[in-house]
């Protein structure tokens, strides 16, 4: 009898044995599991698990400092390319036609809880005292690129805005979305005065070209890449981020991802 | 505990004696519970990039050590591939092209019935992988344990086999 094999030589009965396998194993776990979807589903359960992450930021802080600094690279080490993630060309009207333009009318607007107000230009941006660092982005999903950037100190923005005391977040407002819920990121004042936090205008030596956030992009190399906002087009320094959004700090945090995603 | 006094001769005696401590019972069962949800709420996290790379980030131009990903043929096949080190394997129905639960085949790469939480999400995955890393570190009491009961004869049992036993004078050793 012969056997039909697929392009990679399994026999139907080899993939029914597997079938049958994974059925027998998966029947078993599906009771277990079934219970571990409906505790996790749970709000109280929820709030267990999410002790983790204030344990993790507390560990973190007590082992790192608030001021540990993030691994710099080598030219040598940089990825042939730097891939772009989740929204790559903000689609609103506004921001196409700022694109069009060479972002010659964008304006970076600082307001909420600080003593100077105000707008910046691109080109005002570029004229400030300015880092170059080379990195590694680290995305939660598990793969990483090593870039180099270049931008301004947020800490020098910050010093020229004059943050009031009760100021504890910078919330980032940015021109991309995902469906109608605005894109949006908030880090508190530790990492708003680290000294590699960046707003940066520059990758691998070119302006930064819209699939990396044009023109402006957070970076904050102590966390994970879903807190680095891209598109940027407002800080907002709060007390509190429960009225923003959906309320827990920014648009992944919403999705239920953690508020500090510390590396 | 010592054996019943009263033994009636040529009869095997059984009897029940304290064998683990309740903290060293409650600290293995956690163990238990909390590397079970870490391996499966791993492979969830797994799921979101099924690849390791080796190196000192994702784009070295190296291969992959470990990668499963699935692909369509020119007929329309769905096969679930897994590579390590280079060495390709079908593994459709199993990893990269699990069979679903409703029988059909799903395009994921560790299937939905070893993965917490069945159905793909990163952030819950997450949010229990590190809940449950927190409560491995209690591993740190563990060892305490171990160090008070008697380091060395804990040590030698595991190693050898053989635990000392110390009784008080009097108390027959049959």
């Amino acid at each position: 009898m012969s056997k039909t094999r697929n392009r990679l030589g399994v026999t139907p009965e080899a993939l029914a044995k597997r079938r049958f396998l994974t059925r027998t194993l998966g029947g078993t776990g599906a009771l277990l599991l079934g219970g571990c979807d409906k505790l996790g589903s749970t709000e109280t359960f929820k709030k267990v698990l999410a002790t983790g992450e204030s344990l993790s930021k507390g560990a973190h802080h007590l082992l790192g400092g608030r001021v540990s600094m993030a691994q710099e690279f080598s030219p040598a080490d940089m990825s042939p390319s730097f891939r772009g993630n989740g929204n790559t060309n903000p689609a609103s009207a506004a921001y196409k036609a700022m694109a069009a333009n060479g972002f010659a009318d964008w304006k970076l607007v600082v307001d909420g809880l600080v003593e100077q107000p105000g707008a910046w230009s691109l080109e005002q941006l570029r004229a400030m005292p300015s880092r170059t660092q080379i990195t590694r982005h680290d995305c939660v999903e598990g793969w990483s690129a090593i870039a180099q950037w270049t931008g301004v100190p947020l800490a020098q923005l910050l010093a020229a805005a004059k943050p009031k005391p009760e100021a504890r977040y910078v919330v980032f407002h940015c021109a991309d979305a995902f469906g109608s819920a605005a894109y949006y990121g908030s880090i508190d004042m530790d990492d708003a005065f680290h000294p590699q936090t960046l707003l940066a205008y520059t990758l691998n030596d070119k302006t930064l070209p819209v699939t990396n956030g044009a023109p402006l992009r957070l970076r904050v190399e102590r966390q994970l890449g879903y807190k680095h906002a891209k598109y940027v087009m407002r800080l907002e320094l709060v007390d509190d981020f429960s009225r923003i959004g959906g309320g827990h700090g920014g648009y992944w945090e919403d999705q239920g991802y953690q508020w500090y995603a510390g590396i | 505990m010592s054996p019943p006094a009263e033994q009636p001769a040529g009869q095997p005696r059984s009897y029940l004696y304290d064998r683990h401590s309740l903290p060293m019972r409650v600290m293995h069962w956690v163990n238990v519970i909390s590397l079970t949800v870490l391996l499966m709420s791993g492979l969830m996290i797994f799921n979101a990039h099924p690849s390791l790379d080796w190196g000192k980030s994702s784009y070295t131009g190296r291969p992959s050590v470990f990668e499963i990903a699935a692909l369509r043929t020119s007929s329309g096949q769905l096969i679930g591939l897994t590579r390590v080190f280079g060495h390709q394997f079908d593994t459709t129905g199993v990893l990269g092209v699990p069979t679903g639960p409703n029988g059909a085949p799903a395009i994921i790469a560790f299937p939905s019935w070893i993965t917490i939480p069945t159905h793909y999400s990163l952030a819950a995955g997450r949010q229990w992988h590190f809940f449950f890393a927190w409560l491995v570190a209690f591993v740190a009491i563990h060892v305490f344990e171990v160090i008070v009961s008697g380091l060395w004869n804990h040590l030698r049992s595991m190693i050898t086999g053989r635990y000392r036993i110390t009784e008080a004078p009097g108390e027959a050793r049959t």
